[in-house]
């Protein structure tokens, strides 16, 4: 077991898709400090020209609001280190799913689209080994993602005020509880499970690579602007998991360029992650079903 | 010798399509079984469901006495499967039970092995892909290996060390199941031969007794005067006859029946013949083969 989940986590590291997609990753992580640090620069001149304040009257008004009634404090408030690991968490969340999708998808297509998954049953790998060992490396893959982000993030919480010459010691950071960042971290994981599950799931069904991509992005752009409006809307597992983020991430809704809007009072947190979670569980059931049933594809 | 390989009335329907009807084999340790057919006969599926990679619609497959020892076999596929994006050394890793076995194997089949194992398989030759897919298959240590297709892309040094390799490995308590259209391995490598036409083993040789002198003599002979068909076969020792032209025919003799007594008992009709030459076992064997496709029948 241990050596299937070695080699799945080797054909996942070793692919392009997962280097550069994590790059390109990185680079909008740096590129969401940069372009806040910049703002506040250009909104700092601004809002003395209109205010007519002095340097240090201004000074003053960013120390004495909140992130929630100023942008400047709020900008100031995102850039601190202390929220790099919550800024950083809340941007996997808002283009990670995409990612960890056709990383899902990805860990599944290579063998249909290769033919590989018939030399996986021949050298004598059972369907959970297979299907354990997968989705393991999956979530591996989701850590070290997270990992590299909150890194890259907690850097850029240092080097954007420094590059930008910013008054970091105005900012009013409130103390952010080990409990806040366990959830956004377990919420974090437990939503790209989902979408890399789900993509993985449509990948096996279809056999097919592409299909697993295709679905893994449209489908969660057809539930939030089609099926979220039917009444069985609130059940489906895209509007479930996004009723998590408002609450988890409700601190960088304000300054920087990643926020979530509201959802519905339905679920609260625990609710959402462990639906989420059965939602995951239920497509690991699927694609298990279905590998089980299939014929090895043959070219 | 131990039985190793038991196929008892084994069919495969795909929809309406009957792919494999009724076929019964039984291998015994050390032997290696050639299978030969057309394009869509069935050897692919045939080797395929004794790999257990396709269930039967009815009959069973028993691997040293036990139903469905699937764990027993390993299969070399045609074309072959890999990562592409991977090392040849990544993908003997990944997809080899025992790489120091397989990497053993490449070596004596490739002397391009160094290159093959840093290369990315996709930068690869048909050649070394098809040694690679043969070493990864039988570096498992298993009862039946099933090659589909093994020369196919091979030069003549792998190819005469892939013989070898096989006639070592026959000797160790395992069978062989070889899905060829190239007599000469067959020839070289196999002592029984199976033909497929349309999902149905037609006819079995065994071929390791044709040097000997024990399988029927196949010769081809032109006259000096036209007869019929049915005043050769009621010639002694003739089994079966076939017309070329008007005055060239291809005759089986019975095993006992030598060429100067068929001689003998032609000048008895006044007949001579000018021309004769003895057919060698792979024009014999590929003359029953194209008379079968070709919809005759020979006993």
């Amino acid at each position: 077991m241990i050596k299937s989940y070695t080699n799945e986590c080797i054909k996942l590291m070793k692919h392009p898709f997962s280097i550069w997609s994590t790059m390109i990753f990185l680079v909008f992580v740096i590129y969401t400090y940069l372009s806040v640090g910049s703002n506040f620069q250009n909104s700092f001149q601004a809002f003395m020209d209109n205010s007519g304040y002095s340097l240090e009257q201004t000074y003053q008004f960013i120390s004495g609001t909140d992130p929630s009634g100023s942008s400047l404090s709020a900008m100031l408030f995102i850039l601190s280190p202390k929220m790099a690991i919550a800024y950083s968490l809340a941007s996997i969340n808002a283009l990670g799913p995409i990612v960890i999708s056709i990383i899902g998808a990805l860990i599944f297509g290579i063998e249909y689209r290769s033919f590989t998954l018939r030399q996986l049953w021949v050298k004598g790998l059972t369907r959970v080994e297979v299907l354990l060992a997968k989705v393991m490396a999956i979530f591996t893959f989701i850590l070290l993602f997270m990992l590299l982000t909150i890194l890259v993030g907690i850097v850029f919480s240092y080097v954007t005020p420094a590059v930008f010459d910013l008054p970091m010691d105005l900012v009013n950071t409130k103390v952010i509880t080990i409990k806040d960042y366990s959830l956004q971290m377990l919420g974090s994981i437990i939503s790209l499970l989902l979408w890399g599950m789900f993509a993985g799931c449509i990948t096996v069904l279809s056999k097919s690579l592409m299909a697993g991509i295709i679905v893994g992005f449209i489908y969660p752009t057809l539930e939030s602007s089609v099926f979220h409006s039917w009444s069985i809307g609130q059940y489906l597992p895209l509007f479930i998991q996004k009723s998590m983020l408002p609450i988890l991430f409700r601190d960088t809704a304000y300054g920087g360029i990643v926020s979530f809007y509201d959802m519905p009072d339905i679920y609260s947190v625990t609710t959402s992650m462990l639906f989420t979670l059965a939602y995951t569980l239920f497509f690991l059931l699927v694609t298990w079903i279905a590998l089980k049933k299939q014929r090895t594809l043959m070219p | 010798m131990n039985r190793i390989l038991k196929v008892d009335n084994l069919k495969i329907k795909f929809k309406n399509d009957l792919i494999l009807n009724n076929i019964s084999l039984s291998l015994n340790a050390g032997d290696v079984y050639a299978l030969v057919g057309i394009n869509g006969s069935g050897k692919t599926t045939l080797l395929s469901s004794l790999a257990g990679l396709l269930s039967p619609t009815s009959g069973n497959i028993f691997i040293e006495e036990k139903l469905n020892q699937f764990n027993q076999t390993s299969m070399s596929f045609q074309p072959t499967s890999f990562y592409s994006h991977l090392t040849g050394n990544d993908n003997v890793r990944l997809l080899s039970p025992d790489p120091q076995r397989a990497l053993k194997i490449l070596k004596k089949l490739d002397l391009t092995t160094p290159q093959i194992m840093k290369k990315k398989v996709k930068t690869l030759s048909f050649g070394q892909k098809q040694r690679l897919g043969i070493a990864i298959a039988l570096s498992k240590n298993a009862k039946v290996y099933l090659l589909d297709e093994p020369t196919n892309g091979l030069d003549h040094y792998s190819y005469n060390r892939l013989v070898e390799v096989i006639q070592d490995m026959s000797h160790q308590e395992c069978c062989f199941v070889i899905a060829s259209h190239e007599w000469d391995v067959i020839e070289h490598c196999c002592n029984r031969l199976g033909m497929i036409i349309n999902g149905r083993i037609e006819k079995e040789l065994d071929i390791s007794d044709y040097n000997d002198g024990v399988q029927p003599k196949l010769i081809q002979i032109k006259v000096n005067a036209e007869f019929s068909t049915n005043e050769l076969l009621e010639l002694d020792g003739v089994l079966n006859v076939n017309r070329l032209d008007r005055f060239s025919w291809k005759i089986t003799l019975d095993k006992n029946c030598t060429f100067e007594a068929f001689q003998d008992a032609l000048r008895q009709k006044n007949v001579s013949i000018n021309e004769w030459i003895t057919l060698n076992p792979v024009q014999e064997w590929e003359y029953i083969y194209n008379q079968l496709v070709e919809g005759g029948n020979h006993d």
